[in-house]
């Protein structure tokens, strides 16, 4: 049901929703050259006191990058250019970890039932949701042995009733051979680097990664954890950010995460317009540590406040 | 549209001038809700409803000759109403076009405006 005050006129939405080439490779080439020179400083901070921060901050940026990236291109709307879209799509979603096509499937259904109990395919777990469930996400468990699992299954054509819900029984094969090149891919990396004994992508794609996930899994976390469920109110369901052009370099603009669930057709680059449209119909967004420490405040009292009331 | 005209099988949709180049309109008629497009390659109609998640396709973007849905972004081809990109994978209904002067009109098959209860 749309919400009369958050609905723009055919003419702005248009114009918001167009598409572009120039100011997302803009936006690719900046962060491509900022990751670029996090990664010089980590490789220069290998076996220095150095390496531990320079590790956390090189890989929170690749992974968040990644992530963000690939959530974008799954809607199609980074570039004006389908085919850039598409491979820029299958490149970080290989480094992402999700097949193509789960991944633009699990999404649609996210988008339509966005914190829906049973229906939000992108839920990662059952809400409300324990500390230990919460501290299994944190460090990436709960991503990670997701990642095996659906690829180890999908590979051989087995899916939970769950996929098949969102998924039209005619895509099934496809995703099925998607997964099994997946995982050729990755096991042609594996082939090559022990072939020409090299730990070069240890170094600097897995290692920097599973350093950098948990951050990357505190913003994917505080889009919905803790917001209200089954509310048709996106403002309820849903948690913006306060926007930080740094962070938003790697983030994709995913801050203006409200703006993104009303009108996700609107390009990333497009969003801060759309939120100064609607700003003054959201609530107040807020900073990623406000934002976890407010999840862990609504987890501490459900279950401590219950239990005295008990 | 408030106002309906019928010619034979063929109903008045809107003057030409209505719908914006590569823009679409939304037409309703006995209980159903059409999409017209003034696309790259011309004028066209199509059911409104997209074929994967049942968003109104009067709310998305046009792009030459492609149509893109505006909740999940699945894109179909005007014309033909092929699917193009996932999530879309099932063909959209099309309807035949004709124009008369500045009018639009389009056929529409009885069978569908006498079950027709959805928009």
């Amino acid at each position: 049901m749309p919400i009369p005050e958050l609905s723009l006129d055919r003419k702005t939405i248009r114009e918001l929703m167009r598409r572009s080439n120039v100011a997302p490779l803009r936006r690719l080439a900046l962060c491509l050259t900022a990751l670029g020179f996090l990664g010089y400083l980590y490789v220069g901070a290998i076996g220095t006191r150095w390496f531990l921060p320079a590790l956390v901050l090189f890989g929170s940026t690749l992974s968040l990058t990644v992530y963000s990236l690939s959530h974008e291109c799954s809607h199609g709307t980074v570039f004006r250019s389908r085919w850039l879209n598409e491979a820029i799509f299958w490149a970080t979603s290989l480094m992402f970890g999700q097949e193509v096509l789960y991944r633009r499937y699990s999404h649609a259904a996210h988008h339509t039932h966005t914190m829906f109990v049973g229906y939000d395919a992108q839920l990662p777990f059952p809400q409300p949701a324990r500390l230990k469930t919460y501290l299994l996400w944190y460090t990436g468990l709960i991503y990670h042995t997701q990642f095996l699992k659906i690829l180890f299954f999908h590979s051989f054509g087995r899916f939970s009733d769950k996929t098949r819900s969102f998924t039209p029984p005619e895509e099934l094969p496809r995703m099925a051979r998607n997964t099994r090149l997946f995982i050729v891919i990755y096991a042609m990396a594996a082939a090559a680097s022990w072939y020409f004994s090299t730990a070069f992508l240890v170094w600097i794609w897995l290692l920097p990664k599973l350093a950098g996930d948990p951050v990357m899994l505190a913003y994917a976390g505080s889009q919905h954890f803790e917001k209200e469920e089954n509310t048709t109110d996106l403002r309820r369901s849903t948690r913006s950010l306060r926007p930080n052009w740094l962070i938003d370099l790697f983030y994709w603009n995913m801050s203006f995460h409200i703006e993104h669930h009303i009108y996700p057709t609107v390009p990333f680059f497009a969003l801060p317009t759309l939120n100064a449209r609607l700003r003054n119909h959201l609530p107040e967004p807020q900073g990623i540590l406000s934002a976890t420490r407010d999840i862990f405040h609504a987890w501490w009292l459900r279950t401590f406040r219950h239990q005295a009331a008990e | 549209m408030s106002f309906v005209e019928t010619k034979q099988d063929w109903i008045r949709v809107c003057a030409t001038t209505d719908i914006d180049q590569e823009d679409v309109l939304r037409f309703d008629f006995a209980g159903r809700a059409y999409a017209i497009f003034n696309a790259k390659s011309g004028f066209y109609a199509t059911a409104n409803l997209c074929t994967h998640g049942g968003a109104h396709l009067s709310d998305g973007l046009v792009m030459g000759d492609i149509i893109e849905c505006p909740l999940h972004q699945g894109r179909f081809h005007i014309p033909t109403g092929q699917a193009k990109s996932p999530p879309a994978c099932r063909k959209l209904r099309t309807y035949p076009i004709r124009i008369e002067g500045d009018d639009l009109y389009m056929s529409i098959n009885p069978q569908d405006v006498k079950s027709g209860t959805q928009i």
